[in-house]
């Protein structure tokens, strides 16, 4: 059996193909790629996955109540930041701005990663507050195995190999 | 001799052409019969065309009296030079031709999204006397996509679609069967050779054919008819797309959607091999990996048989890889090697793919298979 990842990534050609080719020439994870929130909700509440890697800037795909929050914020998903709220929407209901319902048991912070463009300052804060301490910068430098890496870093963590995550 | 025009009357007459101009607005049909793409012309003619005719009678009417009386019948009063008679005559003919006809052209989206409107009316209201059949305004829309332009063009008519199968599927009685029409060409939309989709279309006819999952799901309904019309277009879009090189962002998503369909993973991996699209092959063949492994931890009564289908299709792919050479074929000889536990006799197992393959007409991938067992026996 390999292990379920899901990545919440609209980003460009070069990124998607790039990263995830590593993962399927490594055949140990079962790799599934949504472009945007509602289709990650989507699969998050039907399906249970052992690492899931978040990008903050994600469109909002069809759902209205995400659809609205992208309205509030300008249409901009630089600033909208869909990821990180569904990541408090998941992780900390309380104080999310988007409520979910039914939300899974395996949901836990240490199944959570977080690869985006934003500097490790922009997003420290937040991610102590959700309790995630996975997180990768996309940088041009970055190695086609990253992906695969911060997959494995995940995993070891979300199975029970105790490998102690960080913020790199 | 040109008509006298003064400036009062030139005034007077550009604010009669923007009061024929407004008037343009309301007769919006009538761009058809004069601008209307060659390509659509016919569908517009088929359910417009006395509407157009009279429309069209007016505003050449229309046309032909303004020219007349601004040449002919316009009063002449005060002497001007001829000069500025000749060119206030040229300026305003200009004006009074040249304006009507930009405004239709501006105007032609607005109709192109009118005529798709009352085909999607006209095919819903179909389906509610009839039932599923192919309805000739159904054929009709499809033709329409497909002989449209990449872009806004094809989302009009991909949008419709989306709103036409969203009420047939929450119509009451629907139980998971009827889509099979709208379904069976829905692909042509952005598949088709002479105008094929840029991968915004495709990605949106992806995200519609999502759509009808998500609904099936909601409502419980699995392993309908429907269901296997959707794949079959799935299928047709993944082929279709590692065609057109899109990004690998299309392939990836209808991998998700098609987890569990090792005929849509299957085709598509061996479309895009053939097509150099090696990732895109390779997504595939990891899937029907996932796939196989998934089945075989299956204890449901079906499971045996659906195991065997889904190894015929994973080792049919990987016999493309293996026979490519090179690269290709270490990466299948890693997969044996890492999983050789799961496949204690592969050679009757390659027998028995190469048989399932010969019997469903894929001789290339059957031929294929038959060299790769040839090779592992040998080696």
């Amino acid at each position: 059996m390999k292990y379920k990842v899901l990545w919440i990534e609209d980003g460009a050609r070069s990124e998607v193909s790039s990263f995830a080719g590593a993962v399927f020439t490594s055949m140990k994870y079962d790799l599934e790629v949504v472009l945007d929130v509602s289709d990650a909700v989507r699969k998050i509440l039907n399906a249970e996955y052992d690492a899931v890697i978040v990008d903050i800037r994600i469109v909002p795909g069809s759902a209205s109540k995400w659809k609205n929050l992208y309205s509030q914020v300008g249409k901009d998903k630089d600033n909208a930041r869909l990821g990180m709220h569904l990541l408090f929407s998941l992780l900390k209901p309380d104080q999310a701005a988007v409520e979910l319902e039914n939300i899974p048991s395996w949901i836990l912070p240490k199944r959570f990663g977080v690869f985006t463009v934003e500097g490790k300052g922009e997003v420290k804060d937040e991610l102590e507050e959700l309790g995630v301490n996975f997180y990768l910068q996309k940088q041009t430098n970055l190695p086609h195995t990253a992906l695969l890496d911060f997959i494995e870093k995940i995993i070891n963590t979300s199975v029970g190999n105790h490998q102690k995550g960080g913020i790199e | 001799m040109p008509p006298q025009l003064t400036e009062a009357w030139s005034v007077a007459y550009l604010q009669i052409m923007i009061t024929l101009i407004v008037f343009a607005f309301g007769i919006p049909t009538f761009v058809y019969q004069v601008i209307a793409p060659e390509n659509i012309r016919h569908i517009i003619n088929k359910y417009m065309k006395p509407y157009l005719k009279r429309i069209a009678g007016i505003v050449i009417l229309i046309t032909i009296f303004a020219l007349c009386f601004v040449w002919f019948l316009h009063p002449c009063t005060t002497p001007i030079r001829p000069l500025n008679q000749l060119l206030g005559a040229i300026i305003i003919t200009i004006v009074l031709v040249a304006t009507p006809i930009f405004w239709l052209f501006v105007l032609v989206k607005f109709l192109r999204e009118k005529v798709v409107k009352y085909l999607e009316k006209e095919i819903f209201e179909s389906f509610k006397r009839e039932g599923s059949k192919p309805h000739e305004e159904l054929i009709d829309l499809i033709t329409l996509g497909e002989r449209s332009e990449a872009g806004y063009e094809k989302e009009i008519v991909l949008k419709a679609m989306s709103r036409l199968i969203t009420r047939l599927q929450e119509r009451e009685g629907y139980k998971g069967g009827g889509l099979e029409y709208v379904l069976r060409d829905f692909d042509k939309i952005v598949t088709g050779k002479d105008k094929p989709g840029n991968e915004s279309d495709f990605q949106l006819s992806i995200g519609i054919l999502e759509d009808i999952f998500n609904r099936l799901n909601s409502q419980n309904l699995s392993g309908v008819s429907d269901e296997i019309f959707v794949y079959d277009s799935l299928k047709k879009l993944g082929q279709s797309s590692v065609e057109l090189n899109f990004s690998s962002q299309v392939i990836l998503r209808i991998r998700t959607i098609a987890s569990t369909n090792s005929d849509v993973l299957f085709e598509i991996g061996v479309s895009a091999f053939n097509s150099g699209n090696c990732f895109s092959a390779l997504a595939a063949l990891d899937k029907l990996e996932t796939l196989s492994f998934n089945v075989s931890n299956q204890n449901h009564e079906n499971a045996k048989n659906e195991k065997l289908d889904v190894k015929y299709q994973l080792f049919g792919l990987m016999a493309h890889f293996w026979t490519k050479g090179g690269s290709a074929r270490r990466r299948v000889e890693s997969f044996l090697e890492a999983f050789r536990d799961e496949f204690t006799d592969i050679d009757q197992l390659l027998g028995k793919a190469v048989d399932a393959h010969y019997n469903d007409a894929r001789y290339d991938t059957a031929d294929k298979l038959m060299e790769m067992r040839a090779e592992l026996a040998g080696a």
